[in-house]
């Protein structure tokens, strides 16, 4: 009996073990949970950057585009559908009469916007969504964005305009 | 092997138990900066990329553009490359004194979105081998040398508490400031470079015709290079013996009547250096 003082028997003996071993697990499994976490939310964040670069050099190819037909056909070889995007050419002005900016909020400046290049009426913009231009919730849209410059050559006139490409979710 | 008495029991069933925590806070702690540390290489890869890609765009962009032909009364109907424009005006005189406002105003064009925060060289060069074979002086390596630099004032803190302590600096009037310059080897080029990091070059190669007298028509290889970097301070104090500006001999862009003023006539910007 007196080697047993102190004995509260198989279970009660290791109680107080069970407290770091608790503890450890959980720290464990908090911490991986997190990493995993974090890793898909990295990677999603990659895929976006990634998808936007493709896009741009997609359409801007050797960054002369000689007619609408070649922006249209590059347009038509983009197939995704893991996000949504946006790309149009922009004429962004020029040093003499002042340059202009992409308008991606409802309350920017009017007399600053930026217009897409047009050719015979037909604007220079390639999409997979018919969402409104202009972003509500910055937060939950996360949109990356890219910009190329390249020469669009309208009728023999060659001018200089902005690729724009916002990819978002 | 030992028999453990029965009251010794629970103190190493806790000794396990630390270990056991030991090992799961070490694997924790890997989990953690794993989890902050995955892509940053990618994330930086991705930066660079999109900063290659788009030099590499704006030079092609700045080329490919059409100029009017006529440029003191432009005539929207008679236009012409850019480049058709630079070959046919450094045929004339060796240099690019009528297109180079044009020239600079299409790559001011093609850079805007990095115009706030980037700084850019765009530069015309010979190799001397060629200008000497083709009997130029070798002086005149850089036809045509843009440097769209930023500028800002330094001066000291006057709190008394900072005055002495020359860390303390107050940096007012950023802005950037075109030069047109006229360096004389590519080694001064290349002291320039060597002092700036993250830098994106893209070049293209193409061919100048010249005319000499009582010669046939000569081809000159010429090298066109941009090289864009995050803004960012140099030693570009003058007389300063790290001082990598000041032998690029470089003159502001944008005051009136550029040509005829004394820095460009010194620096000789869109002038022949005499044959040797």
């Amino acid at each position: 009996m007196l080697n047993k003082k102190g004995y509260l028997g198989s279970i009660g003996d290791d109680l107080p073990s069970l407290i770091p071993l608790t503890f450890a697990l959980l720290v464990f499994f908090a911490s991986l949970g997190f990493t995993f976490n974090q890793f898909d939310l990295r990677q999603e964040k990659f895929d976006q950057k990634l998808l936007k670069l493709k896009i741009g050099s997609t359409l801007k190819g050797d960054s002369l585009i000689n007619d609408y037909d070649q922006f249209e056909t590059a347009c038509r070889t983009l197939n995704i559908t893991s996000f949504k995007f946006r790309a149009a050419i922009y004429n962004m002005g020029d040093y003499s009469s002042g340059y202009k900016r992409i308008k991606l909020f409802e309350d920017s400046e009017p007399e600053d916007v930026a217009e897409m290049i047009e050719f015979e009426g037909q604007p220079f913009l390639c999409e997979n969504s018919d969402q409104s231009l202009f972003f509500t919730n910055l937060a939950a849209q996360q949109p990356e964005n890219v910009m190329y410059p390249v020469a669009v050559n309208l009728d023999g006139d060659v001018k200089t305009g902005m690729l724009v490409v916002t990819v978002w979710r | 092997m030992a028999l453990i008495p029965l009251s010794q029991r629970g103190q190493a069933a806790i000794t396990d138990a630390m270990y056991f925590l030991i090992i799961a806070t070490t694997l924790s702690a890997f989990l953690f900066s794993f989890s902050v540390l995955y892509g940053e290489n990618l994330e930086r890869n991705v930066q660079k990329k999109e900063l290659q890609e788009f030099t590499s765009s704006a030079l092609k962009t700045i080329l490919y553009t059409t100029i009017p032909r006529d440029m003191t009364n432009p005539n929207p109907k008679e236009n012409d490359f850019l480049l058709a424009g630079l070959k046919e005006d450094y045929f004339d005189d060796e240099s690019f004194s009528r297109t180079a406002y044009a020239l600079r105003d299409n790559i001011q064009n093609a850079m805007i979105p990095l115009a706030p925060a980037y700084d850019y060289l765009f530069y015309f060069y010979i190799p001397p081998e060629q200008l000497a074979s083709t009997g130029s002086s070798t002086l005149d390596s850089f036809p045509f040398f843009l440097f769209y630099k930023s500028t800002y004032t330094v001066t000291h803190d006057p709190d008394p508490r900072y005055a002495s302590d020359p860390r303390y600096v107050i940096v007012e009037n950023q802005g950037h400031t075109f030069f047109f310059c006229r360096p004389q080897s590519i080694s001064d080029v290349d002291n320039l470079l060597f002092a700036i990091s993250n830098k994106s070059k893209t070049s293209g190669r193409s061919q100048l015709l010249v005319s000499q007298a009582g010669s046939d028509l000569k081809y000159r290889n010429v090298q066109a290079d941009l090289i864009v970097w995050p803004s960012a301070s140099f030693p570009d104090q003058a007389g300063s013996p790290n001082d990598v500006f000041g032998p690029l001999r470089c003159c502001e862009a944008d005051v009136p009547d550029f040509p005829a003023s004394a820095c460009a006539q010194t620096n000789k910007i869109f002038e022949k250096h005499a044959t040797p």
